[in-house]
Formats: structure tokens, sequence, C-alpha cells
């Protein structure tokens, strides 16, 4: 399998449609993800140290959703909806590679979050497309060169890195 | 599958621990998470049943500055060992890039660990990646408990295919050898990616260093 990959151009479109939908719809944050669960884009709205545990959780969520839908010969369930006492979460298929995961509170109904999420996907759906799939020498606006630092190790321990 | 993010400037990559039944897979992501420094990761997330048992899957996400001008982000997964969770663990093999299979080193786990192996196998087969190739890490684990297998037999038992991997003596309650393993994983994935996509949009190659070659 090789990689894939999303340019500065394409980020900062999601990055400025997810602004426009968490305000319209009055959500407290919007998580861009791919179905493996990571994270394109994320607005403001949720501590960024737990957006990765999010999209991991939601990802895994919704595989396990895809194969009860398969069980009940369904073809897949487009979304998902939990809700809890203050703080409610609302997850979207798109394009059955990337995922819409809406955080939101009484601010707003559920039935407003998904009016507007299907208008963002709706308007939004060529570009992800375009991403999915999307090669690291189409992504890349300028000549890129990986190269591995071989000094020293990936990690360290926290005694270490004092 | 690796992923590129250009916007953030990040690299993303799954690492899934793999293996029977207790052998080791949960308490190795433990012990990472309280050694590795908070800037370089993020919260770490158990889903176990009551009796502290993998039900879905841990996760717990890593970041590294080793690929110059990059973030690399790595995702480690842990898989639920038990048999009647197959389909789980199939479902997390999905876009994998590197493979940390922990064996339980006691005498009575051979058999265990073998059918764990060969489930390895199955379940990358339904993606239709071979395991020869993915970059992997073989760990024996439990190596402070009295009745263990010598290293060179559990070698021989699972290590004797046409490609050897790095294999790691491991006592992963006491953290020995479970950094060694995430740092030799990591550095294999990422060396794979970079000699994978070294060059793009036409920068020259360059031979590469002798430390990076995966195995």
């Amino acid at each position: 399998m090789s990689a894939y990959a999303i340019s500065e151009e394409q980020s900062r479109a999601l990055r400025a449609a997810a602004g426009d939908f968490t305000i319209l719809a009055d959500a407290r944050a919007l998580i861009l993800c791919d179905c493996a669960g990571c994270v394109l884009v994320c607005t403001d709205g949720i501590e960024s140290a737990d957006t990765e545990s999010i999209g991991a959780l939601a990802a895994g969520s919704f595989v396990a959703t895809r194969e009860l839908a398969s069980i009940l010969n369904e073809k897949a369930f487009q979304s998902i909806y939990h809700q809890g006492e203050e703080t409610h979460i609302f997850v979207r298929s798109i394009a059955d590679a990337f995922l819409a995961i809406v955080i939101f509170d009484k601010r707003t109904t559920v039935g407003l979050v998904k009016l507007y999420v299907g208008k963002m996907i709706e308007a939004m759906l060529p570009l992800f497309r375009e991403i999915s799939g999307q090669s690291i020498r189409s992504a890349a606006c300028e000549s890129v060169g990986f190269e591995l630092d071989t000094a020293r190790e990936p990690f360290c321990r926290q005694a270490d890195a004092r | 599958m690796s992923f590129v993010n250009f916007g953030k400037r990040e690299i993303n990559f799954k690492v899934v621990y793999y293996g029977p039944p207790r052998s080791g897979k949960t308490t190795n992501l433990e012990y990472l998470h309280q050694v590795v420094p908070v800037e370089m990761r993020g919260a770490i997330t158990i889903l176990s049943t009551h009796d502290d048992r993998t039900l879905y899957f841990d996760f717990l996400p890593l970041q590294s500055n080793a690929i110059r001008g990059f973030a690399s982000r790595f995702h480690l997964y842990t898989v639920p060992g038990q048999p009647i969770y197959n389909e789980t663990r199939r479902l997390l093999l999905s876009a994998v890039d590197g493979i940390v299979f922990v064996a339980d080193s006691q005498w009575d786990q051979m058999e265990t660990n073998l059918a764990s192996l060969e489930n390895l196998k199955e379940n990358l087969n339904s993606y239709k990646v071979p395991l020869t190739g993915l970059p992997r890490v073989l760990q024996f684990n439990k190596r402070d408990l009295p009745s263990v297998a010598p290293p060179h037999y559990m070698d021989f038992l699972f290590n004797n295919g046409a490609e050897r991997v790095p294999a790691l003596e491991c006592v992963a309650t006491k953290g020995i050898g479970v950094f060694q393993t995430l740092n030799l994983i990591a550095k294999m994935v990422m060396a794979r990616f970079v000699r994978q996509h070294r060059t793009e949009v036409g920068k020259p190659a360059r031979p590469e260093p002798v430390a990076a070659r995966g195995v």
C-alpha cells in the first residue's frame, strides 16, 4: 500500500469549510479524519490532546457499525449519533473514506447538525474525492525530500529528555 | 498506509502490537505512556473488560521528529488476543505500517504463539498484504518467568522464514526491552517510508545510510 497525502491548499480549504460549519451549526467542534482515524483538520473547541483519541475511537466505532450493517444486509450505516447529558457526538461518513465528527451541546440540535453536515459534505465532496488516494507527488506543491535523522533515536524516555 | 499532511507538516504511521492473549501487548503501551515525555505523546485509550483483557483495542499516539521537516506521528494500537475477537483484529490491521509481534516466552504458550502468528498472516491476507516485507519486530516477552523457552529456540520457531526480522527479549512489566522495541519498529517504518518516497518531484536520490535500512 502506498501513502496518500493532503496538500497545504486542500488543508486550508477544509479548515475554512470546517470553520464555517461550526458557526452555522453552532457546534462546539468538528474533526475531519480518514477512516483509519488520522485527523486531517480540527477546529478549535476541543483539546488538541484529545483529537487523536477521538479520531481513533470514532473510526473504530464506525468500522464496527459497518460490520453490523453487513450482518443486517445493509450496504452501510452512514452515520452514528451518541447522545450524552451535556455533550453529544455525531459521526458521518464521507465518500467511504473519511469521517466528519461533530461535537455539540445544547446550543444546537442534532437535526441542525445533520442538515449542515450534509450541506458541507455536498459542497466539499469533489475535494474529498481528490484527496482520497492522492499521491504525495500530487499533493506536494514543491520539491520535497524525506530524510531520516539517524543520529538519534526516534523516541527518548522522560529522564533522557531532561 | 502512511498519510502525509502537508498542511500540518505531519506524517502519520500505524503500528499494531499483535500476539496471543495476555502476552503483554497492553503492558507495552502502558509502560510507554508512563515514560515517553508528555510533549511527545497523547492520551492512552484502553478499552478492556472488567478483568483487564483488551476488549476492542488500546491506542496510544506518539510523536517523533526523526524525519526532518515533519512531525512523525505514530498511532500505536494493540489488538484483543482472545479468539472470539478475530474480526476486530482483522479490522485493526487495515492500513498497518508496522507490526510488533509480542510472544509469551513460557513453554506452555508456544502453540498459542504459533496460532497467533498464523492468524496474523491470515488476517493480513484478507487485505492482500503479505507479512514478508512489512516492517516487523518480534518481542519475546515475560523473560523473567521461571519456565521460559530459550531465545534461540523461540527465534527458530518464529523467525525461520526467508526473511528474518529483529527479535528482542523483553520484560514488559518492568519496561525491559519495551523502549528498544518501539525505537526499532519506528526506525524500520520510517526507513521504509523514506525509501519509498525519498525523491518526490525531482529531488536527486542519495545513498541510504546503513543505520536507516529496514531489516
